[in-house]
């Protein structure tokens, strides 16, 4: 019992950091129905720049916390950054276009993370400390509950963001209906702007969230995204919600599976993910909270 | 008309990055007057209301209460000119309620909550259904929905899209009379596209007729409701 326990906790805790970077999946794709293949590389990029402030030799050696919000901040600043730049002189061809931009970002941003970070691993601090937390009977580290709460305290914050302020009900606005959104008078361009670089925001924090258990490298977000990205189909792309739930899900299935199912191991783990996406998309075409395209004319 | 120009288009030709769809086009429209502009399918009547709101590139000029209209369609909108698009432009994923804060932009946070309010009291339905998904209401009510959220903003002037499209006609009949009402009661001006020419002739004091790209008549609504040879030829009645 206390093992399942163990494994439960231990699921739902990968299984926030893939909610996160699904929350930063859906963020992109409701605004501008792409899928951004970068945005694992973003955040792992937004990682380094925190372990350099924090702890490298050589570095300004600021207090972890203080580090964490700076690369936060960085990782905002980085989405918007490449809305702007990179990706709106494209936003008017197809998806197709768009979605091979984001793969030649994930590739640009992973080489120049290897060549000003080095390809070395690298240690980042848990900025919730060592030692665990009894809770009556079996132990939960410190890291994990931080983790969880932190899913808990971005998922609250961002639906007060989109339902009970001005810019986060413009951004809905902006993904719903564009051009009808200009013509209300919507500063559509600064929506997705904003929608890119919290979505950058969010990815940083996922980064930095599993570098302490992952280890910082430059290939320590390819498989945390593509899960994510799972999450994200298997929520509904279009749903915060289900991104949530869907991580979380994904996280839970992946533990008891390679848990509680001998040949599936650490090797299979990618291979329940594909199962559950597949036996979701099945039963839910449109994904577990996603809407189905139908529209009153 | 006595009353001051509030929009006055001049040798204005706009077309979607092809050859121009409408040449050439001069059109008046005075403050809180009703102007109509008709035509067949096809003859360019929302090509003209899409330059006047800078979402397709034109040439000529556009001038708004006797300067310039520039820049983004958003931020013509907040200069005062409101748009309700053809098919309504409903934010279907929105509530009802947040779709009429949207509109709100060009007010302060304060007035805009009082604005929602007021516009909730002129559509009752509106109200009944304001934390429902509006993508969920019928087409009459996205009709109301789309004119309360172009309105709540209090524009000098708003440009409607076909607005009976896809209503029944006596939907069509209650979407006219509100738009009389509130032209009565608030002295928005309106620029309207209709290819329901009966009602809209009835309704608007001026009106022009498009064809093929060119203002081919323009004159007095009550005169042209008149003209058998103009309904025969151009508004298919």
């Amino acid at each position: 019992m206390e093992l399942f326990a163990q494994r439960v906790v231990d699921g739902l805790s990968d299984g926030a950091i893939y909610a996160i970077v699904a929350l930063a999946l859906v963020l992109v794709y409701r605004s501008t129905r792409l899928l951004n293949f970068a945005q694992g590389e973003m955040g792992m990029f937004c990682a380094f720049i925190t372990w350099q402030l924090s702890t490298a030799a050589g570095g300004p050696q600021i207090a972890l916390p203080l580090a964490i919000v700076v690369g936060i901040v960085a990782g905002f600043v980085m989405g918007a950054g490449i809305e702007r730049v990179v990706m709106r002189p494209f936003s008017s061809g197809d998806h197709l276009r768009m979605t091979m931009v984001t793969m030649g970002l994930l590739l640009v941003i992973n080489a120049l993370a290897a060549h000003l970070f080095s390809t070395t691993t690298q240690r980042l601090e848990s900025p919730f400390g060592q030692g665990s937390i009894d809770l009556g009977g079996f132990f939960v580290s410190r890291h994990t509950v931080g983790v969880l709460v932190t899913l808990l305290a971005v998922s609250l914050a961002l639906w007060i963001l989109f339902t009970r302020t001005t810019v986060g009900i413009s951004l809905r606005a902006s993904s719903s209906n564009a051009e009808s959104s200009r013509l209300l008078g919507v500063n559509v361009d600064r929506s997705l702007m904003l929608g890119w670089g919290l979505a950058g925001a969010l990815g940083a924090l996922a980064a930095i969230l599993v570098a302490p258990t992952l280890y910082l490298s430059t290939t320590m977000m390819s498989t945390v995204t593509l899960y994510a990205f799972t999450a994200a189909v298997v929520g509904g792309l279009d749903s915060s919600i289900g991104a949530v739930v869907g991580g979380l899900g994904i996280g839970l299935v992946q533990s008891l599976a390679s848990g509680y199912i001998p040949f599936i191991g650490t090797q299979l783990q990618l291979a329940t993910a594909l199962i559950v996406v597949l036996v979701a998309l099945l039963a839910r075409p449109q994904g577990l909270f996603g809407r189905p395209q139908l529209e009153r004319v | 008309m006595s009353a001051a120009t509030l929009l006055e288009l001049s040798g204005l030709s706009a077309g979607y990055g092809g050859p121009d769809v409408v040449h050439d086009i001069d059109l008046s429209v005075s403050e809180g007057e009703i102007v109509t502009l008709l035509g067949a399918n096809g003859a360019g009547k929302t090509t003209v209301l899409r330059a006047i709101s800078g979402a397709v590139r034109s040439t000529g000029t556009v001038s708004w209460a006797g300067s310039p209209l520039r820049g983004r369609p958003d931020e013509r909108a907040r200069s005062g000119l409101g748009h309700v698009p053809q098919g309504r432009g409903t934010l279907t994923q929105l509530t009802v309620a947040e779709n009429l804060w949207v509109g709100g932009a060009r007010l302060g946070p304060r007035r805009r909550r009082e604005a929602v309010d007021s516009w909730f009291e002129t559509f009752p339905r509106l109200r009944e259904r304001a934390e429902q998904t509006a993508g969920n209401l019928s087409g009459g009510e996205q009709q109301m929905l789309a004119l309360a959220r172009a309105l709540i903003s209090e524009p000098r002037l708003v440009l409607l899209d076909e607005p009976s499209l896809g209503l029944a006609p006596l939907i069509t009949q209650e979407v006219f009379e509100r738009l009389r009402e509130i032209n009565a009661r608030l002295g928005t001006a309106l620029l309207v596209v209709e290819q329901n020419a009966a009602a809209s002739l009835a309704l608007a004091d001026r009106a022009y007729v498009l064809g093929s790209g060119h203002i081919i008549r323009h004159g007095a609504a009550d005169e042209l409701i008149d003209d058998d040879e103009l309904r025969r030829a151009y508004l298919g009645a």
